[in-house]
């Protein structure tokens, strides 16, 4: 089937989709235009196309080729919402702008090149009338960006009982960005501490809830980390703490409040992380009363083995296309995987084109690249769902 | 001698008047409303009175009536402001409530009690024609739960070269709350930690500067303070801190600031003081780049001595009126005194009624105190301005 498909990937067919995409705005929160462009080229390749209302506004839009046998199921996934502008762009970051090999817009690389890469696949499947066995399908998410509530939903359709899906993220296997085997899972903890006020000049009477807050803040390095052979420990961050005075006043502070964010490894989990936090809040035998709980996003960790069908089929694939073998890690980017792998449990491979300053200003992809990220994205469906 | 003058003291007049103060609400920087019911209040007994603005729409108010000749001045003194509510009244903080002898309200101790017996006392004079010398006068200065700004504002008037003041503050001469022989001073560290930003999931490549705040702040017990003979040692509290995100990202952040409040014992300078944190945080031998800075409000410690006129007079006059021995000490609380004797020169007498909970949620004044303070500054006037 793969030499068939392969004489039917039209690789202007691949920028064009791009450049129209890159023109609508799907900064997150406002995918709903992107949504609709999507669901009329889905069905304009002839896909059995739905949409599945997320929030008000913002859809994720599905599209599937069943198989005239029964088979595995696979899907191609891609999120459809790009981060906001940044500021220092050159050029209108709606516009696509080419210079030399570089295609410069938002969202160019993080991720409609992807998004693009895999409907000029499924275009050549359906003009080289190939048969699949089992089915495969595309998924457009919202939300990657923020709290992954697009991937989220999707879980809760029967696309949750995916065999594998194929994450169009730029991820191209080599030192720059290795193919994730497994990504770390994490949490924002939430914690409010509560002293008691009195005269700051008698600090003595009081609970100073920001004292008491650094204090644990000072002691986080005792969190356990478990580690993991592949990913060896997580890690922890402070993001924010805020605490004491609106107007001054010489109170001794009675509430502070912090956020850590946390990475987990395979083994830990939310509810595990927040034993841990709990355990260590107790060990240090404060005045305060301390409530520990998390804010969204959180995501948990996962792991696959190279054994995976899905990595089976990818590895022979990428070293015949790309002349190499691929690089793999153990990897810290939260993706959409974190959902459909750590919650879902649907095995996923992340493969797309070169990262060009995605989330930065003049984010841009390498059109050179795209030719064989189609290829190998049908060179991986047909091994996938033939095997 | 006084017994005209005490007879004129009217303790519900007193009640009443904090009452009214109470639903006044006068937070810090909302000072302006009570400020003009002082001044009506002070002019419907005669005294010659005036609002004096210290910022836009912040007036301390001043009322005075001279005596028969030339002779010393007296002050009264009481602030305006309460600080803001904190959390867990159990009753309307704007409402005075009655429980047995106590009366809830905010500022009802800290301190509008006081304020009520200055006027108290002052209606006394008044009615009474009390024939004193010299000059009887009332202020009410704004922002002392602040940065003093009122009492600062007053010592640049003509009411900044009296002879002495009497401050309502909740010091009653008991155990647990005795009157000011001096104050220590107090300074506001103001302290910028800088660090590195770097993507969250990498702390490593970072510099977390509100980790790095958080462990200067869990060893600020290293901090050295002196010894004195009469003071003690000073002391410090974390008032705030701020740092991290202003719209979610899982970002290193690269600064957090931090405030600590240091009362200073005499002795203790400001240089000192800043020299002490500095030592403090090179030790720690932190990544961050950390620059300690002070803010105001800063204040000057003093001292004064028994001997002192206003303070011998009080000294009768307590142990007349009480029944027993004042307690005096060397107090760490900041009042407005730290400006009129620390900077100003001007003797204080702190002398109001017994504390109760001030700043704290459910503040109250235990009433059956308060014809003694009255009658107690009604003493103490006719004997200074005698």
């Amino acid at each position: 089937m793969v030499k068939d498909v392969n004489t039917k990937i039209d690789d202007s067919y691949t920028v064009r989709k791009l450049e129209e995409m890159i023109v609508i705005n799907s900064v997150v929160g406002q995918e709903g235009e992107l949504a609709e462009y999507l669901r009329g080229e889905l069905e304009a390749l002839g896909l059995r196309t739905e949409t599945q209302e997320v929030e008000p506004g913002r859809p994720n839009v599905y599209g599937r080729i069943k198989g005239e046998k029964h088979g595995k199921r696979l899907n191609f996934n891609g999120h459809m919402d790009t981060v906001p502008v940044v500021e220092g762009w050159d050029t209108d970051p709606f516009k696509p702008v080419r210079e030399g090999d570089k295609l410069h817009g938002l969202g160019s690389c993080d991720m409609k090149a992807g998004i693009a890469s895999i409907l000029t696949m499924l275009k050549a499947i359906q003009d080289s009338g190939h048969n699949l066995r089992g089915e495969l399908s595309f998924s457009g998410v919202i939300d990657e960006e923020a709290y992954g509530k697009g991937a989220k939903a999707m879980l809760k359709t029967d696309l949750a009982k995916m065999d594998a899906i194929v994450l169009a993220e730029p991820y191209p296997g080599d030192e720059s960005k290795p193919i994730p085997l497994g990504i770390t899972g994490k949490i924002l903890y939430d914690i409010n501490v509560k002293g008691r006020a009195a005269h700051g000049f008698r600090p003595h009477l009081g609970i100073n809830a920001v004292e008491d807050a650094a204090k644990i803040v000072t002691n986080l390095d005792k969190l356990s980390f478990l580690d993991h052979p592949d990913f060896r420990k997580g890690n922890y961050c402070t993001l924010k703490f805020e605490g004491g005075y609106k107007v001054y006043s010489v109170v001794i502070p009675a509430s502070a409040r912090f956020e850590v964010n946390r990475l987990l490894v395979p083994g830990e989990t939310v509810q595990t992380a927040i034993a841990d936090m709990e355990r260590l809040v107790k060990s240090l035998n404060l005045k305060s009363e301390v409530e520990v709980k998390t804010k969204p996003p959180r995501y948990e960790a996962y792991v696959m083995s190279g054994d995976d069908p899905i990595m089976k089929a990818f590895d022979p694939v990428y070293r015949e296309v790309m002349g190499k073998a691929p690089l793999y890690e153990y990897a810290y980017g939260i993706t959409d995987a974190n959902i459909f792998a750590g919650e879902g449990h649907i095995p996923c491979l992340h493969l797309g084109p070169k990262r060009g300053g995605a989330h930065e200003k003049n984010e841009y992809v390498s059109l050179s690249c795209l030719p064989s990220v189609s290829r190998m994205y049908a060179m991986i469906a047909d091994r996938f769902l033939s095997g | 001698m006084y017994e005209d003058l005490l007879k004129k003291l009217d303790d519900s007049y007193a009640i009443k008047t904090l009452e009214e103060m109470i639903r006044i609400p006068s937070v810090v920087k909302e000072e302006k409303d009570l400020a003009e019911y002082l001044r009506e209040k002070l002019d419907g007994l005669g005294l010659e009175t005036e609002l004096h603005e210290v910022e836009p729409g912040r007036p301390n108010v001043y009322a005075r009536f001279k005596g028969a000749k030339e002779g010393k001045r007296l002050n009264l003194c009481g602030h305006t402001d309460t600080v803001p509510v904190v959390d867990g009244w159990g009753t309307d903080p704007f409402k005075p409530v009655r429980k047995g002898n106590r009366l809830h309200g905010l500022g009802s101790n800290d301190m509008k009690a006081g304020l009520a017996c200055a006027l108290n006392t002052i209606r006394a004079f008044v009615e009474s024609e009390y024939r004193f010398d010299g000059e009887l006068s009332f202020s009410g200065v704004v922002d002392e739960e602040a940065y003093g700004e009122g009492a600062k504002a007053m010592l640049r008037t003509d009411y900044g070269k009296v002879d002495a003041i009497v401050l309502g503050e909740a010091n009653n001469g008991e155990e647990g709350s005795e009157i000011h022989l001096g104050i220590t001073g107090k300074i506001l560290y103001d302290i910028q930690v800088k660090g590195k930003a770097a993507h969250g999931f990498n702390p490593e490549e970072g510099i977390n500067a509100i980790e790095e705040a958080g462990v200067i702040l869990a060893n600020l017990g290293k901090l050295r303070f002196k010894e004195h003979p009469r003071f003690g040692k000073g002391n410090y509290s974390t008032l705030k801190i701020e740092g991290g995100y202003k719209v979610y990202s899982v970002v290193v952040p690269a600064s957090c600031r931090f405030e600590v409040n240091r009362l200073l014992v005499p002795g203790e300078t400001v240089e000192y003081a800043v020299e002490d944190m500095t030592r403090l945080v090179k030790n720690l031998k932190l990544k961050s780049d950390v620059e300690v800075n002070t803010k105001p409000p800063l204040y000057a410690a003093y001292e004064m001595k028994r001997t002192e006129p206003i303070i011998k007079i009080f000294d009768e006059v307590y142990r007349e009126v009480v029944g027993k021995a004042p307690l005096y000490n060397y107090s760490k609380s900041i009042t407005d005194a730290n400006t009129f004797t620390g900077e100003g020169g001007i003797p204080c007498l702190h002398l109001g009624p017994k504390p109760g909970g001030a700043h704290q949620k459910n503040e109250y004044v235990e009433l059956d105190w308060l014809p003694l303070v009255s009658k107690m500054y009604a003493l103490i006037a006719a004997r200074f301005l005698g």
